[in-house]
């Protein structure tokens, strides 16, 4: 099982993401699990930009911008 | 790993519809020529230009303003900011601080317009107080300023950070809504009216709200990624550009196809479109499609009199350019 929290902006919201019978997840997938497409999100790592094939590992922690944000 | 299409290093960003996955220096090099390339495209900007570009603090228009001060030399133009303060709480707040550290590190003149101060009310008093909607009310106010001041400073054009989601989003809702006579002003330029109205243009016309966003937060810049308090819980527009997402990625390229051929007149001729007649208010001057402009009778309605109006007219057109 891989576990690591999920910042999401603008929302605000923080999530705690397990998924069983993994030591690590592609940014994709991730993406996948949280019900957004790649074209809705952009995800970050230590204020990094990650690609969608990039891994994530056990206790990183994750920032997902959502891109409709504003006005 | 993903590796970048021009020189094997790490990519940060695929890009389906273009066939290329780039790293950090390939993508910033593809973002501002893309934008050359629309402003070409469309015929946004000739030399000698000055344009007002409006700022917000979102990743929009703080990507907009650095891609046209890094292209500022080679398009031979001249670069103004403005940022309005609309008294949206802490949204205004925090955007204001971003949008400063934006003009300071781009060395740009700038203008920051405090709306409470020089009218003397904020966009959620305006829309109480003369019953309208808020966002009706705050788009009213940011067009009328906007306007005024690119006047004042002799701009030739006003550039705003609308993307090509934002565009679908918003063709799709006129039509949906019948609105059909609004499509016109959707065009990449609408045209200058002389003495009257300074032209628009949308540089990011061409790209999606992702890549703005990557654009921003790879380059550092100073943004303010968060949601007006005022916006609708279920706006229309994000629904559309939500459902365009999940269709660029099962389909790549039918944002930008769509798009493209909407503006070349394939499903509705713009040339047939109008502004309609366009005249000066007789209260303040300003554009408006009636005797009287729209902000004109919404403080009419308010104060039984015009007179702040025109103390706000004086007061925004006294404000010093910044640097």
């Amino acid at each position: 099982m891989v576990t690591f929290r999920v910042k999401i902006i603008p929302k605000g919201i923080v999530k705690e993401v397990s998924v069983p019978d993994k030591r690590n997840i592609k940014v994709h997938e991730l993406i996948r699990i949280l019900g957004y497409t790649v074209e809705d999100v952009v995800v970050t790592k230590d204020n990094k930009v990650l690609s969608e094939y990039d891994t994530i590992n056990e206790g990183d922690e994750i920032t997902v911008f959502t891109v409709f944000s504003g006005g | 790993m993903m590796i970048c299409k021009f020189c094997q290093k790490k990519a940060i960003i695929r890009l389906p519809y273009a066939r290329l996955s780039l790293c950090q220096v390939h993508f910033n090099e593809f973002m501002v020529k893309k934008v050359l390339k629309s402003i070409k495209r469309y015929k946004m900007i000739s030399k000698g230009d000055r344009i007002l570009v409006a700022v917000s603090g979102g990743k929009d228009s703080t990507t907009l303003l650095h891609i046209l001060s890094l292209l500022s030399s080679t398009l031979n133009i001249e670069l103004y900011g403005i940022y309005i303060d609309l008294g949206l709480g802490e949204y205004s707040e925090k955007s204001k601080q971003k949008v400063k550290e934006l003009f300071k590190l781009l060395n740009i003149e700038h203008v920051i317009v405090d709306l409470k101060e020089s009218l003397g009310f904020k966009v959620p008093e305006l829309s109480k107080l003369s019953k309208r909607p808020t966002c009706s009310v705050c788009g009213l106010i940011k067009r009328y300023v906007l306007n005024t001041i690119a006047l004042n400073l002799k701009a030739n054009s006003i550039a705003t950070g609308h993307t090509m989601d934002d565009m679908i989003a918003y063709i799709l809702k006129e039509f949906i809504l019948g609105n059909y006579g609004q499509l016109v002003k959707l065009k990449p330029k609408l045209e200058a009216i002389a003495g009257l109205m300074p032209a628009r243009i949308k540089p990011l016309v061409e790209v999606s709200e992702r890549e703005s966003l990557v654009y921003a937060l790879v380059n550092n810049l100073p943004i303010y990624h968060g949601e007006c308090p005022y916006r609708p819980q279920e706006s229309i527009e994000v629904e559309i550009k939500s459902f365009f997402n999940m269709l660029e990625t099962r389909h790549p390229g039918i944002k930008i196809q769509f798009l493209r051929k909407f503006f070349k007149g394939e499903a509705v001729n713009l040339k047939d479109v109008t502004l309609g007649e366009i005249k000066k208010c007789s209260i303040c001057g300003m554009p408006s499609s009636t005797d009287v402009c729209a902000l004109c009778k919404l403080i009419y309605r308010i104060e039984g009199s015009y007179n702040r109006i025109l103390e706000f007219l004086d007061k925004i057109n006294s404000i010093e350019l910044l640097r």
